[in-house]
């Protein structure tokens, strides 16, 4: 029997099927992820005695280790997969709101707006929340800014097409990163280290990660992801198109506020502290998209474990490749996007015309 | 005794304070297939909107049954009413039964999955259209006519009662546009639906519908039966072709006839 003329009811099994499988597999390969890459580092500390830190039996074993493991991995790592989290969802969101396989977080420039936002907080004490919470509200208000002028410099008489949407991410993420650079320029004026936080801001680093930043970006991912997650059916249908949203009781204009919205809130928190981390976003979505399908309600659920695991991979990468020197997480995850990127661009128009 | 199904009650709509529909009105019984007709701009589409309130009129009402689409929500018009837009260009790999599996939706929670009956449904639907075997299939590898034979299954797993269609034949080659107005036709008559059709093809809205409704500039300046309408005149008038209007024995319907164009100032 030929694959397309299976029966209905075991298509749509084998689907379900499909679905519990990735989950179960994102799920083990998350918690082996971070079990290994917790060992590795300057000092290797075998997974054995990882397990008993873990589980809080330190007996035994040497103070510094434990602190290494308690204060300065697992706060990284966790810290890692909750961004790489939140930027592979707000990939899948905007994907699937623009019906362009090109979006994502940082080629459309928010990432970069977000960056700016909260550069302002930290260089210039511009704030509209209290506390630990300050940079990446800031963060958050300037990605959806950002988000609102890219959408209306793209759009071509009602529509989105990917050209426009990618030059106007563009040349808005350009000014923005030449603003922060700029400002983090002259504020340090003359004192060291200069430079490194202007990397720091456009490559995205994950070396100044805490456990008080992992609470903070998991307090945005949680509701970001059930916002999102919420709304993953009227998404399929937007993606069919408008009118076909509409005629399945679905409001294309709410449904995109609402993506929109979810999109910068994760988007926000995600770089507040690490800056921007290129096309984790772009990636993940794709490659969960390959295995899975298009149904982004297992898409969004594994986009936000793939994404972790990702990110969780290249920042250990980042560490510990050039250890003791330290490189900053973008390099690794642009030097495996890029290629991904341009792979992209020529299958498309290979396969579609848009 | 024949129930109405749907009426529009004086509808007018503007662009920007253009006026796009004027004063438009009729009504559609079970089982009926109504066809809208007019030039480019005379308003079919933007009443086809009007209808599901994709649109909402500035002025007058949709009636489903003895409902005011008004006072629905979206997801209670869905119901009620299916639509076909003219094209789909899917930028996913969505397979066709993934899309048919959609026109459940709007019964459905948020979170709700889909259930026994829903696939029992849908199947129904994929097979009421003979796209059963293009289940597994991307909706992008599926021919235009494939494509839109699947979003007509698609709308059938809504059960709707009454099913909009914006130019289902455009973009077809001709055997596949015999094809769908052939399944319309049937479902209309088997399932009881209202079928209310915008078309640019005069010849086969003139074969396939009961009623026809031609709109000119955003009013209807005929509604009735297919030689009511299409007469000489109301033809000359709106798309300026003289043509003749014959009832054909050999396929039991009306076939138009399109004898050449009206030169000059016209009108």
């Amino acid at each position: 029997m030929s694959l397309e003329a299976k029966p209905i009811e075991q298509l749509h099994a084998e689907k379900l099927g499909k679905w519990t499988l990735a989950l179960v597999v994102l799920i083990a390969a998350l918690f082996v992820a971070i079990l290994l890459c917790v060992c590795v580092g300057t000092v290797y500390i075998p997974p054995d005695r990882v397990l008993a830190i873990l589980t809080g039996n330190t007996a035994g074993i040497p103070v510094y280790e434990v602190n290494i493991i308690q204060q300065v991995r697992l706060p990284r790592i966790l810290l890692a997969g909750v961004v790489g989290a939140c930027l592979s969802i707000a990939g899948t969101a905007l994907q699937g709101i623009f019906k362009n396989p090109m979006a994502s977080p940082s080629v459309i420039g928010i990432s970069q707006g977000a960056a700016f936002g909260a550069s302002l907080t930290i260089v210039l004490g511009f704030t509209l929340a209290e506390g630990d919470f300050a940079i990446p509200v800031s963060a958050f208000i300037f990605a959806m800014f950002t988000l609102f002028l890219v959408y209306m410099l793209g759009r071509v008489e009602g529509a989105l097409p990917t050209t426009t949407l990618l030059l106007a991410g563009i040349a808005v993420g350009a000014f923005f990163s030449a603003l922060v650079s700029l400002m983090q320029i002259l504020a340090a004026q003359g004192s060291t280290g200069t430079m490194e936080r202007v990397v720091f801001w456009m490559m995205g680093s994950l070396s100044m990660a805490n456990w008080s930043q992992f609470w903070i970006v998991l307090a945005f991912l949680i509701p970001g992801f059930v916002v999102l997650f919420a709304f993953s059916r009227d998404l399929n249908a937007m993606i069919v198109g408008e009118t076909h949203a509409t005629s399945l009781g679905v409001d294309p204009k709410n449904t995109t506020k609402i993506m929109l919205f979810g999109a910068a809130l994760v988007t926000g928190a995600a770089v507040a502290f690490t800056g921007v981390i290129a096309f984790v976003g772009l990636i993940v979505p794709h490659i969960m998209r390959m295995l899975i399908g298009p149904d982004n309600r297992i898409l969004f659920p594994a986009s936000l474990l793939g994404g972790a695991i990702f990110l969780i991979l290249t920042d250990t990468v980042a560490r510990t490749i050039m250890a003791p020197q330290e490189l900053p997480v973008g390099i690794i995850t642009a030097l495996m996007g890029g290629p991904f990127f341009l792979y992209l661009l020529r299958r498309k128009r290979e396969a579609t015309e848009w | 005794m024949v129930r109405m199904r749907l009426s529009v009650q004086g509808i007018e709509f503007a662009y920007n304070s253009t006026p796009v529909l004027k004063d438009v009105a009729f009504a559609a019984s079970e089982g009926e297939i109504i066809g809208v007709l007019g030039p480019n701009g005379s308003g079919k589409t933007t009443l086809l909107r009007c209808m599901n309130r994709a649109l909402s009129p500035s002025k007058g009402t949709v009636m489903v049954e003895e409902k005011e689409i008004g006072s629905m929500s979206r997801k209670e018009i869905a119901n009620e009413m299916a639509v076909v837009p003219q094209n789909c260009v899917i930028t996913f790999p969505f397979t066709a039964l993934e899309v048919v599996m959609m026109g459940r939706n709007p019964s459905m929670n948020r979170f709700q999955r889909e259930a026994k009956r829903d696939i029992e449904i849908v199947k129904k639907a994929m097979e009421a259209t003979s796209v059963s075997h293009l289940a597994g299939r991307s909706m992008n590898q599926l021919s235009g006519g494939e494509r839109q034979r699947v979003i007509i299954a698609r709308a059938l797993a809504q059960e709707p009662k009454i099913m909009l269609l914006d130019e289902p034949t455009l973009h077809l080659d001709v055997n596949h546009q015999m094809e769908i107005m052939e399944l319309v036709r049937e479902l209309a008559r088997r399932e009881k639906l209202t079928v209310i059709m915008v078309s640019h093809d005069l010849n086969l809205a003139a074969r396939y519908c009961d009623k026809l409704i031609l709109l000119n500039e955003g009013s209807v300046l005929s509604a009735g039966s297919v030689p009511e309408v299409l007469t000489q005149d109301n033809v000359e008038k709106v798309f300026r072709i003289r043509s003749l209007v014959q009832f054909d024995a050999r396929i039991d319907a009306y076939s138009l006839t399109i004898l050449g164009t009206v030169s000059g100032n016209g009108g």
